[in-house]
This record gives structure tokens, C-alpha cells and sequence, in this order.
């Protein structure tokens, strides 16, 4: 019996197991990915102590620091949490079940889809979901971002060093990420910024060869637009099925309902941090870390009985 | 006597999610003693496989020159799966 378990292995998890283990629970960290969609980013130059380091990096030093004091650490896909006379039963995958006095739901968010023909078909035929992975397979071809936040800016510019032509396709006038990060993108000229278009489906049989584009706003006729790799970056979606049939409360967007204090949510011994919470909508690795810390300190009070 | 499967992972420089998939190829060629190599899209070999198998995205995992699974297999146990239904056949 553990005295806590953290589903979800990101950053809000890794540093609720670190701040566990500090607090001599007995801790384990299960996910699916060690290091969560943090692994994705390509340089991290936000988080305090390092000028610039890459996301799977970051991870790695927050899974050694976890590890180092004791959480223990499991890859590993959840598929249940269930509360039983006050304790916790989290079941994987592979069927194996372990027990808990609390529970931290970190599970994060997953990838927004466009939800529009053709794009289920052709994943891994030319759409995807991540720059960082699927870049160097685009050597020298034209690839679409679609989205204009920090994630896409930052997609492009990965694809600038492998892509021959890329466009951002945007629904509004102007792009929204940081500026420097939009200074930087539209320097550079393989990189153009088609605006006021959405996606209405992705063509091809085998891989990807067009989208066809509509405006956003006004009138105006379907087009199509000729690529070999469409990216997708128009945010995430909160990963809450399990939550959800714990009896979890969400709010209308579908985040989890937590009080920010404390990181509770409505059922008693289950806390939920990072991406997956309705806190801020500043998705960031600093903001995961400190929910991460908080609710491991108030899983802490609750288990020695104290307020929560 | 020993079957012959090869596990290949197909994988790029920068991709945080190949290391599983590697991992994971590592593990279950052991428990089966089968052979897995590991194959950057940053190679020659690498291209020319991804390009013939009709491969975008990675990690993606051939077993026997035949495309297995795109993306990280949900567990070791969906990929040994596989690997035993290769052994079957050889």
C-alpha cells in the first residue's frame, strides 16, 4: 500500500512525487510517458536556473531529483482509479493494480484535434501532431502549422530547418504568440503566414497531398492548397476520463475543479495538479511544478490528519 | 532454435518519444532473444526505410520489414504480441 500515488508523469507529477518522497509518503509516480508533453519542447528558456535546456532534459533532471529521494517511478498506462472504504485502486493497462491512501491527478492534457475529414485517416501519413518528432521525416518538402499560438510559432520554426516552403495557417489577422518568438518566425523567408483561412479537410489516398482552406470571416470560396505534412497546433483538451469516473468534478470546459489553496477537488484524498486543472490557462513548467508541490503538501496534511 | 525475428525502430534525432519505443524494443527483445536495432531517419538506411514502408511519423516499429506499430506501443506486452505472431510464421 502506497501512501500516495500520482497518475500522470509530467511535470506537475514528477514534482508532486518529489515533494512526496520529501515528506516521507510513500510515493509512486505512474504514466504513460515519463516526462509528460513537456518532453515535446524544444527549448525551454523560462524555467528558472536554466538559460536554455531542452524539455526532455528538464524532465530527466526532475525524474533523477523524484527518483534520488525515493518516489518510486513507473512507466505505464492508467486506465482506472477507484476509492474503496477510503483507499485507492489504480489499475493499468497491463492489469496490474496497486493501492493508495490519496491520489494526484496529473494526467495533463492531450493534443486539440481539428475534428475534420480526412484527418484521423492520414495521421502518420503526413498529419501530426509534433514538430519536434516528425520534422527531420520533411526534408524538403511543404508543410502546413495550423494555429497561431506559441505552440504552432514554435513548430514552424522547427520545420524551417528541415521543410523547402512552410505556412502557418492562421484563422486571424495576426499572429498571437510571444513576439519574440513571431519577430524570429517571420524573419525567416521559407516561412510564410497565411491569415484569416481554417482547414476544412485534409486531401490525399495514400499520405497527405492537400488541404482545402475556406475563410474565416466573409464570404468566400473552399481553395486548395497543395502540402505533404500538415501540423496541427490549435492547443489541448484536459485528459480526464479517469477523473471523470472517479466522480471527479470538472467545470464547464472540462478542466478539473480544484481550489487553488489546495489543489482538492470534490472527492476526498484526490488532488489533481498541472495542465489537467482549471487554476490558470498559463500552461506553463513552472506553473505544473508548483501545483505538483502543492498538492503532494496538502496530500501530506490530509494523510497525517491534519487540515487539507 | 533460435527465431529469427528483427525488431527495428525507426526513429529521428529529436523525437522525446523514440528513447520509450528503444527502451521498449531493448526489454522485449531480451525476453524473446530476438535482435532489434534501432534506425535514425537521419541516416541513409533510415530514409530509404521510412520512405518504402510509407512512414511519417515516429517511433515507428517493423517487425521483419513489415510495419508494426506507428507511434510507442501501449505496453510490452502489445509488442511481444506481435513479435510472437512473427515467430509463428518464420
Amino acid at each position: 500500500m502506497y501512501d500516495l500515488i500520482i497518475v500522470g508523469a509530467g511535470a506537475a507529477g514528477l514534482s508532486a512525487g518529489l515533494y512526496g518522497v520529501r515528506y516521507k509518503l510513500r510515493t509512486l509516480v505512474i504514466g504513460e510517458v515519463i516526462g509528460g508533453k513537456g518532453m515535446e519542447a524544444h527549448l525551454v528558456e523560462n524555467y528558472p536556473g536554466f538559460l536554455s535546456i531542452s524539455g526532455s532534459e528538464l524532465m530527466r533532471k526532475f525524474r533523477e531529483q523524484a527518483e534520488e529521494f525515493g518516489a518510486k517511478i513507473l512507466r505505464g498506462k492508467v486506465v482506472e482509479v477507484r476509492k474503496e472504504k477510503g483507499n485507492f485502486t489504480v489499475r493499468t493497462l497491463d492489469d496490474e493494480s496497486f493501492e493508495s491512501k490519496a491520489i494526484i491527478l496529473a494526467m495533463g492534457s492531450e493534443r486539440r484535434r481539428l475534428n475534420i475529414p480526412g484527418e484521423d485517416k492520414l495521421l502518420g501519413k503526413g498529419v501530426s501532431y509534433c514538430a519536434t518528432c516528425d520534422g527531420p521525416l520533411f526534408k524538403g518538402k511543404k508543410v502546413a502549422v495550423i494555429g497561431g499560438s506559441d505552440a504552432a510559432v514554435k513548430s514552424a520554426l522547427i520545420l524551417s530547418e528541415h521543410a523547402k516552403e512552410v505556412h502557418i495557417i492562421y484563422r486571424r489577422e495576426k499572429l498571437r504568440a510571444e513576439p519574440l518568438l513571431t519577430e524570429k518566425v517571420l524573419s525567416i523567408p521559407k516561412v510564410k503566414v497565411v491569415y484569416n483561412r481554417v482547414p476544412v479537410r485534409v486531401e490525399g489516398k495514400e499520405k497527405v497531398e492537400a488541404l482545402v482552406l475556406k475563410p474565416f470571416k466573409g464570404e468566400g470560396k473552399e481553395e486548395e492548397f497543395p502540402v505533404d505534412g500538415v501540423f496541427i497546433e490549435i492547443g489541448d483538451v484536459p485528459s480526464t476520463s479517469i477523473a471523470k469516473e472517479l466522480g471527479v468534478k470538472l467545470d464547464e470546459e472540462g478542466y478539473v475543479e480544484v481550489n487553488p489553496k489546495t489543489m482538492e477537488t470534490n472527492v476526498k484524498g484526490v488532488y489533481a495538479a498541472g495542465d489537467i486543472t482549471n487554476v490558470t490557462k498559463f500552461k506553463q513548467f513552472i506553473t505544473a511544478a508548483s501545483q505538483g508541490a502543492l498538492a503532494a503538501y496538502s496530500a501530506y496534511l490530509f494523510l497525517k490528519g491534519g487540515k487539507k | 532454435m533460435r527465431k529469427k525475428v528483427l525488431i527495428q525502430i525507426i526513429t529521428s534525432p529529436t523525437c522525446p518519444y523514440c528513447p520509450l519505443a528503444v527502451e521498449m524494443a531493448e526489454r522485449v527483445s531480451k525476453a524473446l532473444d530476438v535482435d532489434f536495432e534501432e534506425v535514425s531517419v537521419a541516416t541513409q538506411k533510415g530514409l530509404e526505410l521510412a520512405r518504402k514502408h510509407g512512414i511519417m511519423g515516429v517511433p515507428a516499429i517493423l517487425i521483419n520489414g513489415k510495419l508494426a506499430f506507428e507511434g510507442v506501443p501501449p505496453s510490452d506486452l502489445y509488442l511481444a504480441r506481435a513479435v510472437k505472431k512473427e515467430m509463428e510464421n518464420v
